[in-house]
């Protein structure tokens, strides 16, 4: 969180292997659930592959409310760009964790999130992030139940949702969670939001 | 500040102006104990200061000073076409000039190349990396690092790459001490305030949605 002139700044990041959907839910949200007067930009700002996946990021700054600012990024899930994802991460106020619930995808979830819980203990200020986990690809048929992935990956203390980035099954409801935490915290720190 | 011309309003990019007039409208009210007011501006905001504002105040001036300075970089220079500080996340903190992007998407972009080069630096057992120009086919841009952020120039073609370098490296010790401070200020300005929003009546009276959160409570509500 940062405060610049008259705008507080805060940052949420959707955090996930590759392919989980990450971009698919920041667009389904970006295009469906956020009103146009409170975008900043047009059109998502996208830095992709040639083949269409996240080289470095998905980027919207959005007016949350009149005085603050959310910049929403999505990382990239491939190893390949793996040193320019924890940059992308640094002072993230908002973790959306993306977990493809896909069962060939199991282990990489598993990877992913040991790199994130590094990053949270070696990189100041992110323990104190928010955190809210998407169970991604509802819709598909060799998947593994939220609630299998919740235990098993380690994520029960945190709120989860069964999503469908394409169709934007719960992802409103998730944004509405992370949003209400980071209000609570705003206003513990003394920010009173009307 | 902020004097930067927007996407055309045909396609679908909002005016200047009207953010300007909603960032005024969400001016900040701090509350304190001393009487005086004090009104010094901030972004196209009025900031209005109640009582003492002790180091809330030199906050503001130093906020004020990198605008300040960062305007004079853009006058002293023939041929630049914006000049823009950013912090190290890509914040925008003082823009002057003339670009037609919107500030917060600028500073992401920026923010991440920088990160960039830092990062192949390191792979090239570099300490840090001081300066990134770019040519493309109309803008040389040259980006100078800086305590806690970077400054970017943009020129036209017309000006050699030369003397961008040159004004940005310049630049640099002119605008070091002022940035150092504006972190200081930021916390206690943080610590010391509560920010509070003013309610929004629209025209025909009725509360406007405040917040995106509230927005999507109605609507999740209207089922
Ligand atoms: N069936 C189904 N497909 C999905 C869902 N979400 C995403 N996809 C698909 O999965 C593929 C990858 O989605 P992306 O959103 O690009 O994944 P990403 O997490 O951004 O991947 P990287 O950018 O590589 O890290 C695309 O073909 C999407 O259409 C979902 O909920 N259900
Ligand atoms: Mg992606």
């Amino acid at each position: 969180m940062k405060v610049v002139g008259d705008r507080i700044y805060l940052k949420l990041i959707f955090f996930g292997t590759a392919l989980a959907g990450k971009t698919t839910a920041l667009e389904w949200l970006f295009y469906h659930a956020i009103p146009d007067e409170m975008k900043l930009v047009k059109e998502l700002r996208q830095v992709k592959t040639s083949f269409g996946q996240t080289l470095l990021f998905d980027f919207a700054p959005i007016e949350i409310s009149q005085n603050v600012v959310t910049r929403i990024f999505s990382a990239t899930g491939q190893d390949y760009y793996k040193g320019t994802r924890t940059k992308v991460l640094a002072d993230s106020d908002g973790i959306f964790i993306v977990i493809d619930s896909q069962k060939k995808a199991l282990e990489r979830n598993q990877e992913i999130l040991q790199e994130l819980w590094k990053c949270v203990e070696e990189m100041e200020n992110l323990s104190e992030a928010e955190i809210v986990a998407l169970y991604n690809k509802n819709d598909l048929e060799e998947i593994h139940s939220m609630e299998f992935l919740r235990e098993y990956l380690g994520l029960e203390k945190y709120d989860g949702f069964s999503t469908c980035a394409l169709t934007g099954d719960n992802l409103e409801d998730a944004l509405i969670a992370m949003l209400r935490k980071l209000t609570a915290k705003l206003e513990a720190k003394g920010f009173v939001l009307e | 500040m902020w004097a930067l011309r927007n996407r055309s309003p045909s396609d679908g990019g909002r005016k200047v102006s009207d953010q300007a007039t909603k960032r005024s409208a969400g001016a900040i009210f701090f509350v304190a104990s001393v009487q005086r007011l004090f009104y010094t501006r901030c972004s196209n905001a009025l900031v209005r200061l109640h009582g003492n504002p002790g180091g809330s105040l030199r906050g503001e001036l130093h906020m004020k000073s990198i605008s300040e300075t960062v305007r004079s970089i853009l006058d002293s220079v023939p041929g630049l076409k914006a000049a823009v500080v950013i912090d190290s996340d890509g914040i925008p903190i003082a823009l002057e000039g003339d670009i037609d992007m919107e500030p917060e998407d600028l500073g992401a972009m920026l923010a991440s190349a920088f990160q960039c080069y830092q990062a192949l630096g390191d792979g090239l057992g570099q300490f840090y990396c001081e300066l990134v120009t770019a040519e493309f086919d109309g803008l040389n841009v040259a980006q100078q690092m800086m305590p806690r952020g970077s400054l970017v120039l943009v020129a036209e073609k017309t000006s050699p790459m030369g003397v961008i370098r040159m004004a940005a490296k310049n630049g640099r010790h002119v605008l070091s001490e002022a940035m150092e401070t504006t972190a200081e200020a930021r916390k206690r300005f943080m610590e010391e305030h509560k920010l509070r929003l003013p309610r929004t009546i629209a025209p025909d009276g009725k509360q406007k949605a405040l917040s995106l959160l509230s927005f999507l409570e109605q609507k999740k509500k209207k089922g």
